[in-house]
């Protein structure tokens, strides 16, 4: 898939972090938006996102993220759903914050 | 504001049944597997568009728990509290079920108001979505 076709949501339960997300990921790709944790699921139900990143370094933000596991299914929603945070997990579907914005792009573009 | 309605049900399948109808009605199913997450997605959700909640008996009351407790009965306290329409749909057979329906009836008493509905004998996610609506009309 060609960046320009890339739907992009991300979710953290800090607003700076989703403020500067939302600039830095709104050109990158056709759709870059970030949003709280209280919003996500109303945007992903009513949205068509390709990729779904959820911040899990506190408890708001594993909650969704294990929530969306179950219901992106149910939903008929095919978004592949990420995980970010602060700590060090190795996993190739995790990236790690703070990242270089090409490392987020070729992370989002390899899945 | 999307309006939504949270559905509880261990088994996958069911799971889908249940939010595929909730779905073409035009509301938002809140899935839920575990009584831990409908005790969260309630308290999410009340008064951001949730109207009515559909929850089977049996489920665990975590994630890897055992499905024995009647865990929809903790439910069903927690939306009567809430002031949220909710229906039982179980496929608990109906001479057996005399504790559950007595158990919803202290309930029912101690927080003076009655639950929607309570399906039994099959897990008829239809018939229960009717009465849910039922009451949302009343």
């Amino acid at each position: 898939m060609e960046k320009k076709d890339l739907k992009v949501l991300f979710v953290s339960e800090h607003n700076v972090v989703n403020l500067a997300m939302g600039k830095v990921i709104g050109d990158l790709f056709q759709i870059g938006e970030a949003c709280g944790t209280e919003d996500a699921e109303d945007k992903i139900f009513e949205g068509d996102y390709t990729h779904v990143v959820v911040m899990i370094d506190l408890d708001k933000g594993k909650k969704v993220y294990d929530l969306l596991k179950l219901r992106l299914p149910i939903w008929k929603k095919s978004a592949k759903l990420l995980r970010s945070g602060y700590g060090n997990i190795d996993d190739p579907d995790y990236i790690r914050l703070p990242f270089l914005i090409q490392d987020f792009s070729k992370f989002i573009s390899s899945h | 504001m999307i309006k939504k309605i949270i559905v509880v049900e261990d088994k996958t399948e069911e799971l889908q049944k249940a939010c595929d109808l909730v779905m073409a009605k035009g509301f938002m199913p809140l899935a839920c597997s575990t009584n831990e997450d409908a005790v969260d997605t309630i308290k999410k959700y009340q008064g951001k568009g949730l109207v009515g909640i559909l929850t089977d008996l049996h489920f665990p009351v975590k994630e890897g728990g055992s499905p024995e407790g009647a865990s929809g009965l903790h439910i069903v306290y927690k939306a009567l509290e809430a002031g949220i329409p909710v229906v039982i749909c179980s496929n608990i057979n109906h001479h057996c079920a005399s504790w559950a329906t007595d158990l919803v009836g202290a309930i029912e008493k101690a927080i003076g108001k009655k639950i929607a509905g309570f399906v039994q004998d099959s897990k008829n996610w239809e018939k229960a979505l009717g009465l849910l609506f039922n009451e949302k009309e009343k």
